[in-house]
């Protein structure tokens, strides 16, 4: 039997954070109130797509159980947009034997008819569809979800479209509203939502309590990753978490100054550092010195430092705050 | 394997649901192409002959049904619910739908509406029915070619009948779904049931078709008190039959040895016109069509099986059988013999599925008989090119035969008894060929082969050993054979003695 590697190793893992907490609250508000659209918005490598992948169908799943029918999709950007290769998309994100079509028409309707079936099957009459990197969606894309959405709701099912993506979606809205298809904006993009990053010591502390406490490998062992790759600290009571003020405050002091005031950092740049210490420094012993030097080492190894400069260039935070 | 999953979900398909309705909505929802639909189907839906497919299941099973069943993620129960066990005779009009018309609104439609005794649905109480409700076109299980969104209305008037969200929205009842699969389950008891009466021995594919052949009948009576005539009709004859056999047998059992063959023929001859008798009486001329689904009941693996019951008896059963029954033909002849043959001239004469085929032999009788060059039986010719036989009374010997068969276990000991005896005068006085101290009962040439049978004589005339066998011809010797058969055989209708050592 092939040995597993260690979810860490292969970055097949999810904490569950403070921000996707927040935004799962926000979603279910959504969700209850039968929205027709809405978009979560957010910097670029601060976990949505995992939060999408792996957290909101799960909490919405635990949630609402079989109240409600949850879909992924991850939209891949086409050089030349059509209804029929998005509608191909859609079919693929949901699984769909039967891809292939003789016209856009049949495919939109063969969509339709699984959301309308499914949709029945759930209390609720409600299914909620993700969609992953929206920001790259086009008109044509949006007129054919709209199209699904009517004939969905001729069946008497309500499709929620919730629309994942950067701080480019709401352009999106602008441009829609510019180009007199306000009515898209209207039902697609009307609500929204900001996927934040860490935003203080607890919530950094929340996400490396999750590396000491709740994650689990091999499943059911009851063997934390802090556990798995540094057994004798661990047990001699050294826990990620503790480092929480050092790292915290290199977080701080790596940021450019404009940003320190609403400093928010993006979860890849604090699970890389967590990663790369794993690997890197995993040990048998008991003492393990987690020291500041170190730890900005690790972070430094990262991209953290050009890509907080980056956001400051592109005012992205400024954006987020206006809106 | 990965999972199949389509529009049309396992959950949306309800108790004994059937698999013309599943496929309607699969073509309605999914709106496939016409090769994701045979994909998913096992088989093409379009263009072929689908309707009795989706609706009856017939000698089969399901196992026919696997891919299908594994594409809509259905039980086995369900599978076994969803198309109905009846033999193909039985099934009426190709690919006709019988529905409730609030049922089929909900976009349901059930394989217990199928049974041919069944009048009304047994949720609404409404009366079943086989046309638009609009336009009165019929609806049937025909895909003509899948057309986006056709699935659900009428052809003629494109009214929607039905919803194909309908179970989705409105799943049936427990009780609903109980009574449906109670109606169900009786049904197969009451097949279970006629099975047994009428023919006790197991059922192969041939007693079954004969069976649908009865039900054929009963079909087109919509009470019970109606369906249940030709059945008792039927059963009257073999009443009659098996009191004939018994009397033949005791007969034979008084009379031992000495039976003759011209007192075997004059019983045989009572039990045939009993049974024509009935046969006339409950067919119409439409359902003798149905006469090519017992003939296709013969099947190789039927005759094999009989050979193994009991080769020699059967064989010379089946001799006299087909030249009594020429004779009463040619003295009786068929009131509606017009009709029958331009149903048959109209193309509906298929060549026998039974093997071997020297049976013909004794169908044609006074003259040699062969098949066309397309394989495909129009008529029997002598080799001047005269029509020896005409189809109808073809027709009906093979219908005869199968009902004979149908009764062998009671025919067996009238075999052993009486006939073997009884042919072998037959074989000195009538019909055979003096062959290296082997009489050569018979022969018949299909093809480039030669079937024969062969009495060998071991120390009594009463006692030796039947035998067949084929071997193959070199065209000369073939063209010889059937100069001389021919010959022989017109002698023998004359009433001339029969040459002997022709052709061999």
């Amino acid at each position: 039997m092939r040995d597993e590697l260690h979810p860490l190793l292969l970055q097949s893992y999810a904490l569950y954070t403070a921000p996707i907490d927040e935004m799962c609250k926000q979603v279910e508000r959504w969700v209850d109130a039968r929205i027709t659209g809405a978009y979560i918005y957010g910097l670029s490598r601060i976990g949505k797509s995992k939060a999408v992948r792996d957290w909101f169908p799960a909490l919405l799943r635990e949630s609402y159980g079989d109240r409600l029918a949850v879909f992924r999709l991850i939209y891949a950007q086409q050089n030349q947009s059509s209804q029929l290769s998005f509608l191909k998309r859609i079919a693929h994100g949901i699984n769909h034997n039967h891809i292939k079509a003789s016209g856009a028409s049949d495919l939109e309707w063969r969509i339709a008819s699984y959301f309308i079936v499914r949709g029945l099957k759930a209390t609720l009459r409600q299914v909620v569809l993700f969609v992953d990197e929206a920001q790259y969606m086009t008109e044509i894309e949006f007129h054919t979800l709209c199209n699904l959405q009517n004939l969905v709701e001729d069946a008497g099912v309500r499709l929620s479209v919730i629309a994942v993506g950067t701080h480019q979606i709401q352009q999106q809205s602008q441009t829609f509203i510019l180009a007199h298809n306000a009515h898209l904006s209207a039902r697609f993009l009307a609500h929204r939502a900001r996927f934040r990053g860490i935003r203080s010591a607890g919530e950094l502390r929340y996400v490396l309590n999750g590396y000491d406490e709740t994650t689990d490998w091999p499943e059911g062992s009851g063997t934390s990753y802090t556990k798995y790759f540094f057994p004798g600290a661990y047990e001699n009571g050294f826990r990620l978490a503790n480092c929480t003020g050092i790292l915290w405050d290199i977080y701080y002091d790596l940021a450019p100054p404009t940003l320190r005031n609403k400093l928010e950092v993006p979860m890849e740049y604090i699970a890389t550092p967590m990663e790369i210490l794993c690997k890197n420094h995993a040990a048998e012993h008991e003492s393990l010195d987690l020291d500041k030097s170190l730890l900005t080492k690790v972070v430094r190894m990262t991209n953290y430092v050009t890509m907080m400069r980056e956001i400051v260039g592109a005012h992205l935070i400024d954006q987020a705050e206006d809106s | 394997m990965k999972r199949v999953i389509l529009s049309t979900q396992p959950w949306q398909i309800q108790a004994t649901e059937s698999v013309w309705s599943i496929i309607r909505r699969y073509l309605e929802l999914d709106r496939p192409t016409t090769r994701q639909a045979s994909d998913i189907c096992g088989r093409p839906i379009t263009g072929g002959p689908m309707e009795h497919w989706q609706l009856y299941r017939g000698d089969a099973g399901v196992s026919q049904y696997a891919i299908f069943q594994k594409s809509f993620g259905l039980t086995r129960r369900q599978m076994s619910e969803a198309t109905l066990l009846l033999p193909r005779g039985a099934q009426g009009r190709q690919g006709e739908v019988r529905f409730c018309k609030q049922c089929l609104l909900m976009g349901f439609h059930s394989a217990i509406y199928q049974i041919p005794w069944m009048s009304e649905c047994p949720i609404h109480g409404l009366p079943l029915q086989r046309e638009c409700w609009n336009c009165g076109y019929p609806v049937n299980a025909h895909w003509s070619g899948i057309h986006s969104g056709d699935a659900y209305k009428c052809r003629k008037c494109h009214v929607y009948l039905g919803d194909p969200f309908g179970t989705a929205r409105h799943p049936l009842t427990t009780a609903d779904r109980r009574l449906l699969r109670n109606v169900h389950s009786k049904y197969l008891r009451e097949l279970e049931t006629i099975c047994r009466v009428y023919f006790p021995a197991t059922s192969n594919g041939y007693r079954f078709s004969e069976l649908g052949y009865i039900l054929h009948s009963e079909k087109m009576n919509s009470s019970k008190e109606k369906y249940l005539q030709p059945l008792e009709k039927t059963y009257s004859a073999k009443c009659e039959i098996r009191r004939h056999s018994k009397k033949l047998a005791q007969t034979a059992h008084e009379e031992g040895s000495s039976l003759r063959y011209e007192r075997l023929e004059k019983l045989l001859k009572s039990i045939y016109k009993s049974f024509r008798r009935n046969y006339e009486k409950r067919m119409d001329v439409r359902q003798h069509r149905s006469m090519n689904h017992i003939k296709s009941g013969y099947s190789h693996g039927d005759m094999m099986e009989i050979e193994r019951h009991n080769r020699d008896s059967t064989f010379i059963v089946w001799c006299l059988l087909w030249r009594m029954m020429e004779n009463i033909h040619k003295r009786f002849p068929l009131s509606y013999d017009y009709r029958l043959t331009g149903q048959i001239f109209g193309g509906n004469v298929q060549r026998p599925l039974w093997e071997p085929q020297f049976l013909g032999r004794f169908f044609g009788s006074i003259g040699p008989a062969w098949y066309s060059e397309q394989g495909a039986v129009a008529s029997w010719h002598a080799s001047d090119g005269s029509r020896l036989c005409e189809p109808d009374l073809w027709s009906t010997c093979h219908a005869f035969t199968a009902y004979l068969l149908s009764l062998f276990s009671e025919m067996e000991l009238l075999a052993d008894a009486v006939i073997r005896l009884s042919f072998v005068e037959a074989l000195r006085d009538d019909f055979q060929y003096e062959h290296l101290g082997i009489k050569i009962a018979a022969t018949v040439v299909h093809g480039n082969t030669l079937y024969f049978s062969a009495w060998q004589p071991v120390d009594r005339i009463s006692e030796g050993r039947l035998t067949w066998g084929r071997f193959a011809l070199r065209s000369r010797e073939r063209r010889i054979l059937m100069h001389a058969e021919a010959e022989a055989f017109a002698m023998f209708a004359r009433g001339g003695s029969t040459p002997s050592n022709q052709g061999l």
